[in-house]
């Protein structure tokens, strides 16, 4: 309890630092929050323009669809927000050696390198996602009830987790390799297809590879299938499965990874 | 118990060596050429609590890799350390509590935040009490001149100001084992000298042992009594500065100055003739001989003036330093 | 990047001597530093297969969507990305080169920095494009059960009009490129010139399937000419006597942009010696 009150104290403290810095360069906090934003409301133009030809995409209702491409967002924001810029910093540090420091300090070393910065401007796409869900709520007419939103939340924190814990892994590599960017940016340019429901890749090879080699499923469709009330009752477990997993395997990773670092330049 | 213990610490690099270019990527998956550096060499060295000592090797010579380990950030591959009755690798939150590192080229302060930030930010890392964080924070600053600087970002600051802060940064909670690596790089000579005053301060006033790295002659004869010179990974001396001299020199000059003028071949029959004008010589001669050339010489010639001198610190430590510079290496050829 | 200087040749040596060393020095530049992010082309690739594959799911019992049959779709999405590859340039370099003051270099040569970063892009367009191959393939092996050859064009008109769009292209580029002149920071302005621009020149759906107003607007404005008006030509969807008018205003573009970005590169670069930025 102790502990966990004092991280708690830590992470408010780089927020607040994260807070000065961002007020320090107001005009670009202010040009980012509005693209991540705009972005978003691209796609939702994409699913407009598509529903103004069509009622139902593989199944899909414009209302559900909606409500995927926010949880989609949503997760993706707040990645973006709190993990990606420290997981992204990561191979610089190694390399450059200032991850040294980090060795050093009385905190977990996976804390501090995971959670030291955070993305403001990631907050408004964050913010804007919800609303993007309520409206797919309320277009789609979906009656939402405690327990399937529970399971909704659930099921987001599931896709964050899945999210973290594959960036995790890839990054923490870079204790070894030096172009492990590479590989981040083919992660993330897979994991793009999750704004999409799993379905459009039809009964094919591509859709079971995304539903249980990389669960790319579990980021959008799932939880949108969640709180839609048409989600297969296995996926839930399924979901945490795969959270919990990814979480104990990157943390494995780093406790591994910092045992064995043989830090930059001698 | 000594502050700080290292017994035959030893560290091996291996590095992967690839040719470069497409075609050496691809050899590089059957065939890999291991590269062994020994980055050090069954190091020994014991410090005891309050001490301030200065490491000198030139580059590579394996200073940072041994304060690494004794810092916890690298596990040695083989050897023993216990820094305040801790094995640093440990890396345990209590140890951590107690020391600090500096690096001189690496800042641990937040590029875009006024330092006080960052300060505050090590103030929950290491939790330190409100009461006793704004005390040392004023005692510190004050001492260091910074304390109108604290609202500046970082990023304003100059170099010796920013080292200035960061002192203060790694020094906040009161740690009783500190690590300098090379604290004054790069920075102009007011800076160097308040800098190392506050050192000797700290070392002083709190009783806090200090091991330092430094290329700056001057910064280890101000502060450093002992000094562990590290060359090729090995701890060649460990002692006295002032004994130094004696070890790593076997010569001393004479200096002499003549009433009349003097054949050259007239001195050189007594050593090494370094230098010569007119009415004055210099010779340098084995140290042990040095008092009984000395009075023959007084006796034989001319001289009105006679000097013994021993060579300057400086340019033993140089002498030393300019030896090869580079780790000896193995390589070897190795399929896998 | 490019740290050699472009050979001064004595006494007027043929002028495309000159020429080909600078576009050999970009295309070996190309193939050393930029293509170890090949990776990064696996993000262009992604829309390509996923969003013919939602419009796909949107067909449902009809054969026809808004006058597009299945294969017109894919294909459609198909010849975007390869037009994309092959014409579609970015400001940044030029931004770049700007702030860092790596421009002061170039000035100095005595080649144009114009032509020197429209070899650039050149270069860098037909390495991306030999790059691109392997994720083109495996567009097609996703989307290959509606994969046909239909009557599509891919004589000379097309050709003709990809080369224009690329020259439009890379003037627009020209263009944004020099708000580094005048600007503290670019990246929010290219960032919606990404937006704006892809999504009017057709790339995030076909014009004909977004509401009329805008279509209209998409067809006024330049940026249509640089992938939509390629596109639908392949596609066989503009007439004999429209290919010619929509070349007149490719060309009209090219005319009104190489303008703008004339008296862009003579302020800001009046702007850039005075300041010394």
């Amino acid at each position: 309890m102790v502990t966990a009150r004092r991280y708690l104290r830590l992470y408010l403290v780089f927020f607040r630092n994260c807070i000065v810095r961002e007020m320090e360069f107001r005009g670009n906090f202010f040009a980012n929050a509005f693209t991540t934003g705009a972005w978003l409301l691209y796609y939702i133009f994409f699913i407009e323009i598509v529903y103004s030809q069509t009622n139902a995409v593989a199944g899909w209702t414009k209302g559900q669809a909606l409500v995927l491409a926010g949880s989609f967002s949503l997760t993706w924001g707040l990645m973006n927000a709190l993990f990606t810029p420290n997981l992204s910093m990561l191979p610089d540090y190694i390399q450059k050696g200032t991850f040294d420091l980090t060795l050093t300090k009385p905190v977990d070393s996976q804390f501090l390198a995971s959670a030291r910065t955070i993305n403001l401007a990631e907050f408004s796409r964050a913010l804007l996602s919800v609303f993007v869900i309520a409206y797919g709520v309320s277009v789609s007419g979906i009656s939402v009830t405690a327990v399937s939103l529970a399971i909704y939340v659930v099921l987001l924190a599931c896709s964050l987790c899945i999210l973290l814990g594959i960036d995790s892994l890839i990054m923490t590599l870079s204790f070894w390799l030096v172009r492990i960017r590479n590989l981040d940016a083919a992660f993330w340019s897979v994991s793009m297809m999750a704004r999409y429901p799993v379905d459009i890749f039809g009964g094919t090879v591509l859709k079971n590879i995304l539903t249980f080699f990389i669960p790319m499923a579990f980021i959008a469709t799932v939880p949108a299938r969640g709180i839609a009330q048409t989600m297969q009752v296995w996926m839930l477990p399924l979901a945490l499965a795969f959270a919990v997993g990814l979480m104990i395997a990157s943390r494995w990773l780093w406790l591994f990874a910092v045992r064995n670092y043989s830090s930059a330049g001698g | 118990m000594p502050a700080i213990l290292a017994e035959d610490l030893t560290k091996v690099y291996v590095s992967h060596q690839r040719e470069p270019g497409m075609l050496g990527a691809v050899k590089s998956l059957f065939v890999r050429r291991n590269k062994e550096v020994l980055a050090a060499d069954r190091i020994n060295v014991s410090v005891d609590g309050g001490e301030l000592v200065g490491f000198l090797g030139p580059n590579g010579a394996g200073k940072t890799t041994t304060l690494k380990m004794l810092s916890g950030i690298l596990h040695p591959t083989s050897g023993r350390a216990e820094v305040l009755g801790y094995r640093p690798w440990e890396r345990r939150p209590e140890f951590q509590k107690q020391f600090s590192l500096v690096m001189g080229q690496k800042n641990q302060l937040w590029w875009d935040l006024p330092a006080e930030e960052s300060f505050l930010l090590l103030k929950e890392l290491y939790e330190i009490p409100q009461s006793d964080y704004q005390k040392r924070v004023r005692e510190m600053t004050k001492m260091l001149e910074i304390d109108h600087l604290l609202s500046t970002q970082v990023r304003k600051l100059s170099l010796g100001e920013r080292m200035k802060c960061e002192l203060v940064a790694a020094l906040l909670h009161r740690p009783r084992v500190v690590f300098l690596d090379e604290p004054t790089i790069g920075l102009d000579v007011v800076s160097q000298k308040r800098i190392r005053e506050f050192i000797a301060l700290t070392n002083r006033q709190e009783g806090a042992t200090f091991i330092l790295t430094s290329h700056y002659m001057d910064d280890v004869r101000a502060l450093c009594e002992r000094v562990v010179i590290i060359d090729h990974g090995r701890v060649i001396f460990d002692d006295a500065l002032s004994r130094l001299v004696t070890q790593f020199t076997h010569t001393k000059q004479l200096r002499l100055t003549f009433s009349v003028p003097v054949e050259d071949s007239e001195i050189s029959c007594f050593g090494k003739l370094t230098q010569r004008e007119a009415l004055s010589a210099a010779v340098e001669i084995p140290r042990e001989l040095a008092p009984k050339v000395a009075a023959e010489m007084l006796a034989r010639l001319p001289v009105v003036d006679i000097e013994i001198t021993d060579p300057d610190v400086e340019d033993v430590i140089r002498d030393i330093f300019q030896r090869k510079e580079t780790a000896p290496t193995v390589a070897q050829e190795e399929a896998v | 990047m490019v740290t050699q200087t472009v050979a001064l040749a004595p006494a007027r040596p043929p002028r495309w001597r000159k020429w080909w060393a600078v576009f050999n020095l970009h295309l070996q530049d190309s193939f050393a530093y930029r293509a170890q992010g090949i990776v990064w082309i696996l993000t262009d690739t992604v829309p390509t297969i996923t969003l013919p594959l939602m419009w796909l799911a949107a067909f449902g019992n009809r054969q026809v969507l808004n006058g597009f049959t299945r294969t017109e779709l894919v294909a459609y999405y198909l010849c975007m990305s390869v037009c994309a590859n092959l014409a579609q340039a970015h400001p940044w370099e030029i931004a770049h080169d700007i702030k860092d003051g790596k421009l002061s270099i170039y000035l100095t040569r005595p080649f144009s920095y114009y032509w020197f970063n429209f070899a650039s892009n050149v270069s860098w367009r037909l390495v991306r494009s030999l790059m691109f191959v392997p994720f083109f393939g495996l567009a097609l092996l996703v989307l290959r059960s509606h994969l046909a050859w239909e009557d599509f064009h891919i004589g000379w008109t097309f050709w003709v009009s990809l080369a224009l769009a690329h020259v439009l292209s890379y003037q627009i580029s020209w263009c944004l490129g020099q708000s580094a002149f005048f600007l503290v920071e670019v990246g929010g302005l290219f960032e919606f010139y990404y937006m704006i621009g892809g999504f009017l020149a057709g790339q995030m759906a076909p014009l004909q399937m977004l509401p009329k107003v805008i279509s209209q607007i998409a067809h006024m404005l330049p940026f249509s000419y640089v992938l939509w008006f390629p596109v639908n030509i392949f596609l066989g969807r503009v007439p004999q006597a429209s290919v010619a008018v929509g070349l007149a205003y490719q060309l009209c573009w090219i005319a009104v942009t190489a303008m703008l970005g004339q008296i862009l590169w003579r302020v800001g670069l009046k702007r850039y010696t005075a300041v010394g930025l």
